[in-house]
């Protein structure tokens, strides 16, 4: 038996370390991960007033931040028994579009792209640079970070929602302004596009899925559910599939999220395109159509469908900016609950994101749950690796390294998002083995 | 010139900002030695580097784990200046609050004294330039010692209280002080520097960006002038029906409180 280590998984969110055991034949024995990360946002919501969760929860993660401050929001509103008009849902959309095009476009042209060379792969500084893009990809992010500003109040970290309301009024001049750096951020989403297309269409499918497919329906009352080899989805309600999922725990520091009776599922931007309806906008239905044509879902090509998400999305803000309200009227929701919890859910750029709170009579904190993308994935990784081990190069320690990071990429994982995967321990009474680790399969 | 950078406990989101953001020209220039985000460089690399072999280390978040401080010293001894990134580094950040049930991160500072801190959670782009301008012009700044308030659109005027308030109670187009609603906003116990962009947005000052300079006890001198500000007869029971006393006075620096310090820190506060 000999023992694999990596110190870090590169080019993610947040540290990850891996431990890979390997028997005398090249068979895996076993695999673990460890993180130090845990932050405990479930636990430190507690006691705390409910109109500050989409506040505080944007501080779990510095990639997905707006992810979480919808879902909070959202939650939040379902427990006070309140809807956001139409001006605010609008608004609303286009902070999740520019957050969504801020992640996508920041993961493939910084984290993932090394990954379409072959090994060993440049760093992620040198391979932007060679394509061309590097220029454009600091330019949009300075764009995306002042639409940001514009819509939420905060460039990073941004803010804005507020329970019944939306706190950052827009005026035309800024509407306008949005307007215009957008059709820059079209430009790079194409290219971006273009240069995975050109990359990766060629290349001979690795990973297929065999996981159901799951997403939040487009209006956003509904989870759709694919599994293997059908063409129809099934449609829960969102709180009857909230309620469906199963954890497991088996001592383990990691938790497990499966479906009954489907077990682990995929979310994330290969499910959206295969439950999600063809786009109206002329460059996404295009490369929607490209898409649809290459077959199977197969996880070696995920990035791709990422891409294909960076210009869809750009396109339905190009779309909707005019339709947001100029300096809308602000309102406060009443902090009076109509029920005792809530149920949130946004469809984040890594996949369907759940929060769920109770909480009391003064709209105080009970309970918090977060089921994030990265925990839902969790089980279609573990499953996946030992069904792929025996194709990666077993007797190249660097090379397989790279193949299995370069695997663990494709679900673009957000380790400090893991608030709901890790249960908290303290350092003080915790050995090694019961902080971090755990074997995934 | 060689940098580093790294994240600890922390949301991944202060780094990003500054590099890929504010001073993309600092960036290119730069030569990255190790930075998990766009390297493949793990921390057996960095060992390998000669003592203060790199000048500038830039680490966010705070800590809590053996491994987190083992690469605060590691960065202390290999990089020539360190800079503390964000609230969870200068003062454990909103994780800090787990303080009240008495196990939660510390700050990097309570380790190794860093040669800069800049606030903020996060720091906003003008903040970074201001701090990493002044560092590389050999006067590194610290921290403000005007207020929020200062940055603050909203209208002062003298008040009195007869409650509390919780933001979302207030008239959500008043443009009065926060305070003298009712409302706990930090901005008179924050120091300067982040533009007010929470006030802008509807929300109170949360406090992301620590005391001014010289304030100690930030979050009982908020107290103090809440409570001095209460009609006599109403203290008591606005007193009682205030909900979350340590996230309000102490919602990003509760890690560095004495209570926390001395372990006297816990759920009955």
């Amino acid at each position: 038996m000999r023992k694999i280590r990596l110190e870090t998984v590169s080019r993610i969110e947040g540290a990850l370390s891996l431990e890979i055991k390997v028997d005398s034949r090249d068979n895996l024995a076993g695999i673990s991960w460890k993180t130090d990360l845990f932050r405990a946002f479930e636990s430190l919501g507690v006691g705390r007033p409910l109109e500050e969760m989409p506040f505080l929860t944007a501080r779990i993660c510095g990639i997905c931040a707006e992810a979480h401050h919808l879902a909070s929001l959202q939650a939040a509103e379902e427990g006070l028994g309140i809807s956001p008009p139409e001006g605010i849902r609008k608004i609303r959309e286009a902070f999740g579009l520019i957050s969504w095009l801020r992640d996508h476009l920041t993961v493939l042209l910084l984290f993932s792209g090394p990954d379409l060379e072959s090994f060993p792969s440049p760093d992620s500084l040198s391979w932007l640079e060679k394509t061309g893009l590097w220029d454009l990809f600091l330019e949009n992010r300075k764009h995306l970070r002042r639409m940001l500003e514009i819509v939420g109040g905060r460039g990073h970290l941004a803010l804005g929602g507020i329970p019944g309301g939306w706190g950052k009024k827009i005026s035309s001049e800024e509407r306008k302004e949005l307007g215009e750096r957008n059709e820059r951020v079209l430009l790079l989403a194409r290219k971006t596009w273009e240069l995975y297309w050109e990359k990766t269409v060629s290349q001979p499918f690795l990973w297929p899925v065999q996981s159901p497919l799951v997403a939040l329906s487009p209006e956003g009352s509904e989870v759709l559910v694919l599994p293997p080899g059908k063409n129809k989805p099934l449609r829960f309600p969102l709180s009857r599939f909230y309620e469906t999922l199963v954890e497991s725990e088996e001592g383990s520091f990691l938790k497990r999220i499966n479906l009954p009776p489907f077990g682990a599922y995929l979310v994330g931007p290969l499910a959206r395109f295969y439950l999600f309806p063809s786009p109206d906008f002329p460059l996404s239905r295009e490369a929607h159509q490209a898409l649809k044509n290459i077959g199977e879902p197969d996880l070696s090509r995920a990035s791709l469908f990422r891409a294909y998400e960076v210009l869809w999305a750009a396109e339905r803000l190009k779309h909707l900016l005019p339709e947001l309200p100029i300096n809308h009227s602000l309102s406060f929701a009443p902090l009076k609950p109509v029920r005792k919890q809530g149920l949130g859910a946004f469809e984040a750029p890594r996949g369907l994101l759940l929060h769920h709170y109770t909480f009391d009579l003064d709209a105080v904190i009970k309970t918090v749950k977060i089921i994030t993308p990265t925990a839902q994935n969790l089980g279609v990784i573990s499953d996946c690796v030992p069904r792929f081990w025996p194709y990666w190069p077993l007797t190249e320690e660097k090379n397989l390294l790279f193949e299995i990071q370069r695997f663990i990429r494709t679900f673009d994982p957000c380790v400090p998002c893991m608030v709901h995967l890790l249960r908290n321990r303290s350092p003080r009474d915790s050995s090694p083995e019961k902080e971090g680790q755990r074997k995934i399969f | 010139m060689k940098i580093a950078v790294h994240n600890l406990l922390s949301c991944g989101g202060c780094d990003p900002v500054f590099f890929l953001e504010e001073s993309p020209e600092f960036f290119r220039k730069a030569e990255v030695i190790f930075w998990n985000k766009v390297k493949d460089e793990t921390l057996k690399v960095f060992r390998k580097i000669p003592d203060q072999g790199i000048e500038i280390g830039f680490l966010c978040g705070a800590v809590k784990s053996p491994e987190h401080e083992e690469v605060v010293r590691l960065f202390r001894r290999k990089c020539r200046t360190v800079v503390a990134v964000g609230a969870c580094a200068l003062w454990g950040g909103i994780p800090g609050l787990l303080w009240i049930r008495k196990e939660g991160p510390r700050p990097l500072s309570s380790l190794v004294v860093p040669d800069l801190s800049i606030p903020g959670c996060p720091p906003e782009g003008s903040t970074w330039t201001v701090y990493l301008q002044g560092l590389l012009s050999g006067r590194p700044p610290g921290p403000s010692e005007e207020p929020v308030c200062q940055e603050c659109p909203r209208d002062r005027h003298p008040f009195r209280l007869s409650d509390f308030k919780r933001f979302p109670e207030t008239e959500p187009e008043s443009r009065g002080c926060y305070l003298s609603l009712g409302v706990f906003c930090a901005g008179a116990v924050t120091q300067k520097g982040c533009g007010a962009r929470c006030l802008r947005a509807g929300y109170p000052c949360l406090g992301c960006y620590g005391p001014p300079a010289g304030l100690t006890a930030r979050g009982e001198r908020l107290l103090s002038a809440m409570v001095s500000a209460l009609v006599p007869q109403k203290a008591t029971e606005a007193l009682k029906n205030w909900r979350d006393p340590a996230g309000s006075l102490y919602r990003f620096d509760l890690a560095t409180h004495p209570l926390v310090r001395k372990g006297k820190c816990g759920r009955s506060d």
